[in-house]
């Protein structure tokens, strides 16, 4: 049974050797530091052992020293004194490409590892003091045991971080805290706000020591199942309200659900709105993890109960765009706001409470003055509800929220906003690997190389021609493409580096421009949703939506592609050929994997194709379906090339591949041949655009031991009789695949189309033939 | 960063396996009490009703099984003259058939194809791995209500052992939980190496006694199984005691007689023929087949590599197809050789085909619409191809083959009649085939 089990583990265990790549991160230990010091840090993976530095989200944290040791690699992080609190992403670079996105918290406090269990006790704790972050690991059914010594009437605070820093697998972190004799006081798993990462604050009921524990919630730890484990007397709110505020105002939040009940305090939120901005509470210690809440660019309407009626609404007293924001205090409440609406404007009403991590799950409800519901939803934004809605008449209506399952409570808050339509433009570079979500997508470009991506774009409320232009790249990269067609959303984007660019990385951003006037002013941002826990092909744990896409200028590669420019289209139901060149230098003999990395739409690929060991020349065969639509597009093929450090992807330069309609169509008359007879199948020819000079045509894909010769035709041809011939053994039957090509060469290269299939010969066996 | 990786059937977690808790009930032989209860009261059907008597023209069979969803399109029904994304990326090679083509891996099995019939028609409607293995393993679409037995099972119980062999072994292991007994009696239930042939110093798992295991130990176990067996015929007269009984006689048998052990030894083999079998797991894993059915085993269940291709088949395909192309061909010339392929029939199979148009992974996803299936010996058609796809793969274009008829036909070349009942628990007559005809044109 052993060798069994070793058999399944092994063989679970290989989609994490999958990621072999370059270079990718798994493990950071520790993920977290103090400000205003220095850690080291050790990072796991495959293909780090060139690290160059370490690329943060932000500025205040630096990478002091980088080292390396097989895939080992160290480096000392100094984090800024006034450096952000909480959770930041940063990746590796190293001499050869870009790692994924990891996590880093800073924390106000020093930190404390998690020593060997006591080899006489193993349930002996830890004594830790008042105001740390302990480090540690609960793998393998392991449970940690930490002491702190209280006052009575003090404040205990417990946050741990767990699920977000265990990358391929589910650690699912439990904690508890227990009276010193082991009496359990209060224990928590998953919540709204903390998700799967418990967080528990309570009053101490009388002096001495307590207990914390943390283990794996199903006692499995899985992996590293590494943790952070914040304890002090921090302030631990889990709601606020208001949810959000407008941007560059003071604004009055209540923080809800701390031991020591609300705590009042007055912020001024940052200038320009924020998606999600985070706020940290102080209270005596500041809490290590933030309550995230809206800055937008419209005021705030606060509910004044009882609104729990359509007659007792809260009057908003302010034009749309406004946010309404309040909270479900107990089950069965629903909160009605009085809105003023414009006859036929249309009105984005978007609820946020699961997205702030509010234990509410709303849903959202439009009445008019009758009472009649005009408009509704319920996890139209992920958990949160979104409407769009378009008022009938002007006057007043009435927004309502309430729960899903009618509960409610202290920390069910929300923020409904109402605004009119923005049009706006989101870009990122999609994914390209299944399972592997962070593969390939950052710009790693060789010096003296290219490296394409595709670039997405989601277009709300606006469409149009557009061209991306990138901003803040590392010096000596220049880029070409970008032009984006209406019809699609997503473009190659190909990057050069000099030869002598210098060394860098820099995270740059891509700004969407419209080409009519009258769009000139959408505004573009990048949002590029990574997966930074990701199981296998499940959904992801934790996601990250970075606002910079990540580049570098890397080492040059012993390898370069150029691809053929094609002199004619490819024709519709047609095929043609891509010529790859490979230009290598030193003494690089290794293969390539070449693949195109854009399909323009109605265009077909293999996959991917190799160039052989040694092999200079490359080509990779297209197809143009029936429906591919005529026009021209920008594409490129890349290639994977591993030296020795994992493959690394270079590009050919973009080329312009145009699909053209075929001059001819054609139908195949049925008919039927004897076997060891000869017979013929009438081509019939429809000409679309005239053509010059002579074109072939044959006949392929005929039963078994059918023969044809290829036959010319001129634009003047109304049909061509193709004679057959039938081998005494031909396959007998009725075939149904007969394919007529029309190939037609122009400036040396041919243009092939498939103009007629479904041709039906049918083959009747000798002795039938004989009986006749 | 990381190249696309091939993704195939073993490694990708969706569709791992456990592992059976007991492979083989040799294990429970050997580990000495170690039988369950509910195995011990199982019920076996030893009635059966109607049925014709059938020459047998096969006297074993060897399935090929091919798990994950082999691609018909890079194996036996290469599509030349599809549009690219259907085509694929692999290309072709002309067969010893004239007008014959099978994918560029298969450049041994295409000197063989005169030897051959190869069905590019083979179709069902199930996509998901374990009810397509049901299908291909069972002769019968999945039932909540109802196991099926396997192939191997039925034949197992239709025939019996022969020069104290098992009727029916798996190589390496049990390779899914259709290859079991269904309805009927463990007693017909597959003997697994336990162990792949293809590794250095193989031994089957449960033909020697454990080191541990002292010949007097092995009697103590024996008596005390007997007693107990014996306590349980007098209170239960349960049929299954019996059914036991007879099995551990058979595997008492097995391990006492050295002739029927040497069927399993490899290493008896001349090392010209494991050679030209290939040194790799399917290469060995094919000749234990061979092995096996000549010293009289009836039926051998054999799976070779991950053919769950979703991502990058071209290079999967260039991974795993040319060993088996090699082993393949050596198996059906070697059975030639020995004047053996006329009476072993040669079945590949997998679960199902894959789509049509290549994805945007490289690779290809399930389709049970068509794919194609090969047969050797056993009295089919050399040379042969039965029905076809249409121009893209899509659907079968002639002369579909169910599976109900495919277990029919290989049935009756096994000598045992389709329409013939047996008796599952609860007295229900159950046809070893539903509605299954056998196919003619498939027969030489």
């Amino acid at each position: 049974m052993k060798s069994i089990l070793l058999l399944s583990l092994s063989t679970i265990l290989l989609p994490a050797a999958l990621l072999a790549g370059t270079p990718r991160l798994s493990h950071v230990s520790p993920a977290a530091g103090q400000r205003g010091t220095e850690v080291e840090v050790s990072f796991s993976g495959t293909n780090l052992g060139d690290a160059n530095g370490l690329q943060f989200d932000e500025p205040g944290l630096t990478c002091a020293e980088i080292k390396s040791e097989n895939n080992r690699v160290k480096a000392k992080i100094k984090i800024a004194p006034e450096a952000r609190l909480g959770e930041h992403n940063f990746r590796i670079i190293t001499q050869s490409g870009i790692s994924d996105v990891r996590l880093f918290y800073v924390t106000p406090f020093p930190l404390v590892a998690e020593l060997a269990e006591d080899k006489v006790d193993s349930k002996k704790p830890q004594p830790i003091s008042l105001g740390v972050t302990v480090t540690g690991a609960s793998p393998n059914e392991d449970e940690d045991r930490y002491e702190v010594d209280m006052k009575k009437g003090q404040r205990l605070s417990v946050e741990s971080i767990g699920a977000r820093i265990q990358t391929q697998n589910f650690f699912d972190p439990a904690i508890a805290v227990l009276k010193a004799d082991g009496t359990p006081i209060m224990q928590g798993d998953d919540g709204a706000f903390s998700r799967q990462d418990p967080v528990l604050s309570l009053i101490v009921p009388e002096d001495g020591k307590y207990l914390i524990t943390i283990r794996d919630s199903t006692n499995s730890g899985p992996g590293q199942s590494s943790y952070l484990l914040n304890v002090g007397t921090f302030p631990r709110p889990i709601a606020v309200h208001p949810a959000g505020g407008m941007a560059g105002e003071e604004v009055k939040f209540t923080f809800i659900g701390d031991a020591t009940g609300p705590i009042q305090r007055t912020i001024k939120l940052p200038d320009n709105p924020v998606d999600f901005h985070p706020l940290f509470v102080e209270d005596g210690q500041p809490a290590p993890q933030p309550i995230t809440v809206r800055a937008s660019p419209f005021p705030n309407a606060l509910e004044a109960e009882p609104n729990d009626a359509i007659d007792k609404a809260t009057p908003t007293g302010t034009a749309i765009p406004l946010a309404c924001n309040g909270i479900i205090e107990k089950p069965g409440d629903v909160d009605y706001f009085k809105v003023s609406a414009k006859k036929g404007a249309d009105y984005d009403i978007a609820v946020y409470a699961r997205r702030l991590r509010s234990a509410l799950d709303p849903v959202v409800e439009v009445y008019n003055a009758k009472g009649s519901r005009l408009g509704t939803n319920d996890d139209s934004g992920d958990a949160d509800s979104y409407l769009r809605w378009k008022a009938p008449d002007d006057g007043d209506y009435f927004v309502a929220v309430r729960d899903q399952l009618a509960r409610g409570g202290p920390a069910f808050t929300y923020r409904v906003e109402i605004t009119n339509l923005a049009p706006r433009v989101a870009l990122y570079l999609p994914e390209m690997t299944q399972n592997q979500n962070q593969d390939r997508r950052a710009v790693p470009v060789p010096k003296g190389n290219r490296y394409a991506t595709l670039v997405r774009a989601r277009r709300q409320d606006v469409g149009g021609d557009m061209t991306l232009q990138p901003v803040g790249l590392p010096d000596g990269i220049t880029v070409s493409g970008g032009f984006m067609d209406k019809a699609v959303d997503t473009v190659p984007v190909v990057f050069e580096a000099k030869a002598d660019a210098p060394t860098a990385d820099k995270a740059f951003t891509l700004a969407a421009k419209f080409a009519e006037p009258d769009k000139a002013n959408v505004p573009s941002k990048i949002e590029h949703l990574v997966y930074v826990a990701e199981n296998g092909n499940q959904r992801p744990y934790y996601t990250v939506t970075e606002d910079r896409l990540a580049a570098a200028v890397t080492d040059a590669v012993p390898a370069k592609i150029e691809l053929a420019q094609p002199k004619v289209p490819i024709l519709q139901n047609g095929a043609m050929t891509l010529k790859v060149r490979v230009e290598r230098t030193g003494d690089f003999k290794g293969p390539l994997t070449i693949g195109l990395l854009y399909a323009p739409p109605g265009i077909g690929t293999p996959g991917t194709v190799p160039i052989k060991e040694g092999e200079n020349e490359g080509s990779l065969t297209i197809s143009a379906n029936s429906n591919a639509p005529a026009g021209k597009w920008k594409t490129c093929i890349v290639a994977s090339v591993d030296t020795g450090k994992g493959p690394i992807w270079i590009s050919t330069q973009l080329i312009e591949l145009e699909i053209a309609p075929a001059p001819v169509a054609g139908s195949i008359t049925r008919t039927f041949i004897d076997q060891g007879d000869e017979g013929s199948m009438t081509l019939k020819l429809e000409h679309k655009q005239p053509f010059e000079g002579k074109a072939k045509v044959q006949l392929v894909s005929l039963p078994n031991g059918v023969t044809c010769e290829e036959r010319e035709i001129t634009k003047d041809d109304k049909e061509v009789r193709f004679k057959l011939k039938a081998e005494p053994n031909a396959q007998a039957g009725q075939h149904k695949q007969v394919i007529a090509r029309f190939i037609l060469e122009k400036d040396g290269e041919p243009m092939m189309s498939s103009i007629a299939g479904g041709g039906i010969l049918r083959v009747d066996k000798a002795t039938v033939a004989a009986a006749k | 960063m990381s190249d696309i990786q091939p993704v195939t059937w073993f490694e990708d977690p969706a569709h791992f396996r456990k592992v059976a808790r007991r492979e083989f009930i040799f294990t429970g032989l050997l580990g000495g009490l170690g039988l369950s209860m509910g195995e011990l009261f199982k019920l076996r059907a030893e009635q059966a009703i109607g049925g014709k008597a059938i020459q047998a023209k096969a006297e074993a069979c060897i399935h090929i099984y091919l798990p994950g969803g082999c691609a018909a399109q890079e194996t036996w029904d290469p599509k030349p003259f599809a549009p690219i994304e259907y085509r694929g990326p692999l290309g072709t090679v002309d067969t010893n058939v004239p007008g014959v083509k099978f994918s560029q891996y298969m450049q041994n099995t295409a000197k063989i194809a005169d030897k051959i019939t190869v069905v590019r028609s083979m179709t069902h409607g199930e996509a998901a791995h374990e009810r397509g293995t049901h299908n291909m393993f069972t002769g019968y679409r999945p039932s909540p209500a109802i196991k099926y037995p396997s192939f191997g099972s039925i034949i197992s119980h239709e025939k019996g052992s022969r020069n104290n062999l098992p009727p029916y072994v798996c190589v390496p292991s049990v390779p899914n939980e259709f290859a079991a007994t269904g309805y009927l009696s463990t007693a017909y239930g597959p003997f697994s190496l336990g162990a792949d042939p293809a590794t250095k110093g193989f031994s089957v798992r449960d033909l020697n006694m454990n080191a541990s295991l002292t010949p007097a130990r092995f009697d103590r176990r024996r008596t005390i199984l007997n007693t107990v067996d014996e306590h349980f015929r007098t209170v239960e007269k349960s049929d299954s005691i019996s059914a036991m009984d007879s099995f551990y006689q058979s595997a008492y048998a097995l391990v006492s007689s050295p002739k029927a052990r040497e069927a399993f030894n490899l290493e008896a083999e001349p090392q010209k023929i494991r050679d030209e079998y290939g040194a790799g797991q399917a290469g060995q894993r094919m000749l234990m087949a061979r092995r096996l059915v000549e010293s009289g085993v009836r039926f051998v269940s054999m799976t070779y590599g991950g053919w769950d291709m979703h991502a990058n088949i071209a290079r999967s395909m260039e991974r795993t197809l040319p060993d088996f192309d090699k082993a393949y061909a050596a198996l059906i010339r070697d059975l030639d050789r020995r004047g053996m392929l006329d009476k072993t029939l040669v079945m590949v199979s997998s679960e199902f085909g894959r789509t049509p148009k290549i994805n945007n992974q490289a690779g290809r996803d399930h389709w049970p619409k068509v794919f194609s299936v090969a047969f050797a010996g056993g009295g089919f058609k050399g040379g042969y191809v039965h029905g076809s796809s249409d121009a893209t793969g899509t659907e079968p274009e002639n002369d579909p083959l169910t599976v109900e008829n495919m277990a029919s036909t290989v049935y009756n070349q096994l000598g045992i009649d389709g329409d013939k009942r047996l008796m599952a628990p609860g007295s229900r007559p159950i046809d070893i085939v539903r509605g299954g005809e056998v196919v003619k044109e498939l027969l030489a």
